[in-house]
């Protein structure tokens, strides 16, 4: 393993007095893949919150690029170089797309490259007039993508990106993101309810289980291990690919 | 956050509460009989509240510089805030009397007193109000007071429109085409009717170009000084308008009409209610307004007079006392003479004395009417006009004293 | 007939731009905050109290007219940036009724606080020379200071659309009162954009209070009138919506005018008939959503 990226240690997050994550350990490595597995409610969006500083109150260490995050602000930790594309995506219906990615620029003091965007993410070019509110769901999640990118950041957080997508887009979108760490020098972690598409993409997977990391270990073996997939995701065999509608 | 609440609820009751700190509790010690003030000492109506009690306090400053009254005995004021309800006056009432504090005076609004009068009745105390002047409260032209705990010292609304109407039937004959502005409750619309209805009695032909009525509190009145300047018919030396207003309503139609030209383009502007106050904060640029209302200080030729202006000049650097500083006068006045005729502070011998009392005033000698409850006070019509040379920025070109009409 | 009802026309416009001036700041704080501010009443009385104060009563050249209304603006803004660090901020994520409750303690303190620094009594501010007095234009009386104010009525709806719409400010706050965590999360300083927004809020307040006090007295008894009238505006027009506060500005002037020439019985209600009437037929006001989810 090269150089870790981030390293999350022991991390507890709380919603109020409930208890959502107990003591979760992380590590991505530059330019790495990883996968975040569990079923809903399992804790993968709030783990995502947490290295974001978002909503819920953290115990436990978080670093990112050599730098303890976990005491920062969102905001702080986002000019860190962290980027986090939620699962409902929020692109701000107001602005238009080239609005929505210059901002996103803009906040880290990166110049806006377009082009390089429209090269991992092809649909874009002819979204970035539109206003957000006009995008159907597939296109917002590109431009959802291409805007947590063109900040250039060191490490994405794609929470739920295949959600209620149509098997073709969801193609494209693996291609992008196959695409990425290579083309943006980023590190990634896919938290996903489709496990065909994050076994496809990523070297590791994390699987958590009610607020607990239950396993860890490389996706070919818990591609080949039915008996894990089915003890923590409920899943019959790894050809089915659950969409999260079914849920 | 749960620690910004506190200073945030604090300030609140604090506001709310109105601030009654000052009041004194109204144990009166033998040697003095404090009477208790009830005027609004916050928001919109303060400056007619301070009028009030520094009136009141001139006034018993000189009373008991020159020995008290009952053989002695010193006068005092107390304070509460009048609030802006009926219900906070009401509170202020009776916080007063459960103090001890039996003697009460003051009171800004008649809404308000329609609200105090009926608890003072049911209670030990009485109650001398400054500007509660609406028929309903005074028992109107009947002569007879609706109430045996409270007396009155300001002039009936309507007997100020009335002498207005008098004086410009004589000085204005000509002026005949009425835009009429005014506030939109019972005062306003009744102040209205009093002059044009006074106006047709001396033979006026009155015509009412339009009638624009607006709310107590409102302060713009862009569209009905444009609905006014616009519908302006026949010569200008035909031109008349009545404002039934008061305070910022007044200042705030003229300088809207200013911008429009509008005081250059009538020959009259009448208004009854008490102005003065308004005419100073002008600047020195107030318009030419003929006023009726209680008091001038330039009304009246007497010592006493003199005394009055001079001794509230030196507790308002040097600024001259408007209707309400001499309605909070007369007030302590009334206590003086009421208290000194019946030998002693308490209420009931007080009131019974201030029926049918009788005391020099700077207007001369004014009666407490007997059934009545109102002191003769006469109306002051005044002409004034902004003027930077003149004290408090106003020149008083004339004045007329109307003399109270006995009811 | 038609002097009349172009004299209606002429001062509707004229009530309607202050009303959107003071309006403005108003829905602007909604727009991003979703503060319903009632202390805005106040922002605007202090705003012509300062003014007053700056220039002693006496408007005596243009210039001095602007340094006072700088001066009126940028203090209030002040103040303005001032409650919402030590207020507003620690409420943002608590529901209306607590914002509009510390709004309306704040209101009665600037309240208190004017009364105990400038006192009782009412003022007045003279008004420049060259704005006093009026002309005709096709025989209609026109006032005019009101063609100055709708001057600069006009200049603020502008700057202030172009400001919304074309800056990176501009956008930045659009993203923050759409979704102000997805905003953070992207890096964006949510806080400062807050503070900025309420200060200008404040500000455009306080530069009405100025601009309006020659023709007001000016005394404690503004700060309610102004934020009964903005608040209805803000409601005709839509929350947060710039637009609509323009457009429900000079409806309403205009509804004032006609009914104060044509149907003077009306005209004390006219406001609340309006409001009333948008409430039942289109709760979300002329102009819908705030500014933030669709086009200002």
């Amino acid at each position: 393993m090269t150089a870790k990226t981030l390293t999350v240690s022991h991390l507890e997050a709380w919603y109020g007095t409930a208890q959502a994550l107990f003591g979760i350990d992380i590590a991505v490595a530059e330019r790495e893949v990883v996968g975040l597995l569990g079923r809903n409610g399992a804790g993968k969006s709030t783990t995502f919150k947490a290295i974001m500083g978002i909503e819920a109150r953290r115990l436990g260490t978080i670093v990112f690029q050599d730098r303890e995050i976990s005491r920062l602000r969102t905001e702080t930790i986002a000019r860190s170089g962290v980027a986090w594309v939620p699962p409902d995506r929020r692109i701000f219906p107001a602005l238009s797309v080239r609005e929505n990615l210059a901002l996103a620029a803009r906040a880290r003091r990166q110049p806006l490259d377009v082009d390089r965007l429209v090269d991992a993410v092809p649909i874009l070019e002819r979204l970035l007039p539109r206003r957000g509110y006009q995008l159907s769901g597939g296109e917002k999640q590109a431009v959802a993508i291409a805007r947590a990118l063109a900040g250039k950041p060191r490490l994405l957080l794609l929470d739920e990106p295949t959600e209620g997508l149509s098997p073709l887009v969801v193609q494209q979108l693996h291609e992008s993101i196959l695409s990425l760490p290579a083309k943006f020098d980023v590190s990634i972690i896919l938290a996903e309810q489709n496990l065909q598409f994050v076994l496809s993409l990523t070297s590791r997977v994390y699987v958590l289980d009610t607020g607990r990391m239950a396993h860890e270990g490389s996706s070919t073996e818990f591609a080949n291990s039915t008996g894990l997939q089915h003890q923590l995701l409920s899943v019959a065999s790894t050809s089915d690919s659950r969409s999260h509608a079914d849920h | 956050m749960k620690k910004l609440w506190i200073p945030i609820t604090g300030v609140v009751l604090l506001t709310l509460s109105g601030c009654s700190a000052g009041s004194s509790t109204g144990s009166s010690a033998d040697s003095t009989i404090t009477i208790g003030m009830i005027a609004p000492t916050q928001g919109a109506y303060a400056e007619i509240g301070k009028n009030i009690t520094d009136g009141f306090q001139v006034a018993i400053d000189e009373v008991n510089a020159n020995g008290g009254v009952a053989g002695g005995k010193q006068l005092a004021m107390a304070t509460k805030d009048e609030g802006s309800s009926p219900q906070t006056a009401t509170q202020a009432a009776r916080d007063f009397t459960s103090n001890g504090v039996n003697l009460l005076g003051g009171l800004f609004s008649s809404a308000d007193c329609a609200g105090v009068d009926p608890v003072v009745e049911q209670s030990p105390a009485i109650l001398v109000t400054a500007s509660c002047a609406s028929d309903t409260l005074t028992g109107g032209i009947s002569g007879t007071s609706p109430f045996k705990r409270t007396f009155g010292v300001a002039v009936r609304d309507q007997a100020n429109a009335q002498a207005l109407a008098e004086v410009m039937a004589q000085k204005f004959p000509n002026v005949t085409n009425y835009d009429a502005f005014g506030f939109d409750y019972s005062w306003g619309h009744e102040t209205w009717q009093t002059y044009r209805d006074g106006l047709t009695a001396a033979d006026v032909a009155v015509q009412v170009n339009s009638e624009q009525f607006v709310p107590l509190s409102a302060s713009d009145f862009h569209s009905q000084v444009a609905a006014i300047s616009g519908g302006l018919t026949g010569p200008v030396a035909s031109r008349g308008i009545f404002l039934a207003t008061f305070g910022a309503g007044t200042s705030g139609f003229l300088k809207q009409a200013q911008a429009y030209d509008l005081p250059s383009q009538v020959a009259l502007i009448a208004n009854s209610g008490e102005y003065y106050n308004v005419a100073r904060s002008l600047n020195g640029q107030a318009p030419d307004v003929w006023n009726s209302y209680d008091y001038n200080w330039a009304a009246f030729n007497t010592t006493m007079n003199t005394q009055f202006v001079t001794d509230y000049g030196k507790i308002a650097n040097g600024a001259k006392p408007v209707g309400w500083t001499y309605q909070g006068y007369l007030i302590g006045l009334s206590y003086a003479a009421a208290i000194n005729k019946a030998g002693s502070g308490d209420p009931e011998a007080v009131r019974t004395a201030l029926e049918g009392v009788s005391f020099d005033a700077p207007s001369g000698s004014l009666t407490m009417g007997a059934a009545s409850h109102q002191l003769s006070v006469p109306s002051v019509i005044s002409h004034t006009v902004g003027d930077s040379t003149s004290s408090d920025g106003v020149k008083v070109i004339e004045t007329q004293v109307v003399p109270y009409s006995g009811k | 007939m038609f002097g009349q009802i172009f004299a209606a026309l002429v001062s509707g416009i004229a009530t309607g731009m202050p009303l959107f001036i003071v309006a403005s700041g108003l829905t602007l704080i909604y727009g991003v905050m979703r503060v319903l501010n009632f202390a805005h009443g106040a922002f605007f009385m202090i705003g012509a109290f300062l003014f007053y104060n700056v220039l002693g009563g006496v408007t005596g050249s243009i210039s001095l007219l602007i340094v006072g209304l700088l001066i009126a603006a940028l203090s209030v803004g002040a103040i303005g940036a001032v409650s919402e660090v030590a207020v507003f901020r620690r409420l943002y994520a608590r529901d209306h009724t607590t914002t509009l409750l510390a709004s309306y303690a704040l209101l009665l303190t600037l309240d208190g606080l004017v009364q105990q620094i400038w006192g009782v009594s009412p003022r007045s501010q003279t008004q420049l020379p060259a704005f006093a007095g009026s002309f005709q234009i096709l025989g209609v009386r026109v006032a005019t200071y009101d063609v100055v104010l709708i001057g600069v009525g006009a200049v603020l709806a502008i700057g202030l659309t172009l400001l919304l719409q074309r800056t990176s400010f501009g956008q930045t706050t659009r993203a923050v009162a759409h979704d102000q965590t997805m905003a953070r999360a992207l890096g964006l300083h949510a806080r400062g954009v807050q503070l900025a927004v309420f200060a200008l809020g404040a500000a455009l307040a306080g530069l009405a209070g100025g601009l309006i006090s020659p023709l007001l007295s000016i005394d404690p008894s503004l700060a309610p009138t102004f934020v009964v009238q903005s608040f209805a505006i803000v409601i005709v027009g839509g929350l947060g919506s710039m637009g609509g506060a323009l457009i429900a500005a000079l409806l309403i002037g205009l509804l004032d005018s006609f009914a104060v020439t044509f149907f003077p019985g009306f005209a004390g209600f006219s406001l609340y008939i309006a409001v009333t009437l948008v409430l039942l037929l289109r709760p979300q006001g002329i102009f819908g959503a705030a500014f933030a989810s669709r086009e200002a």
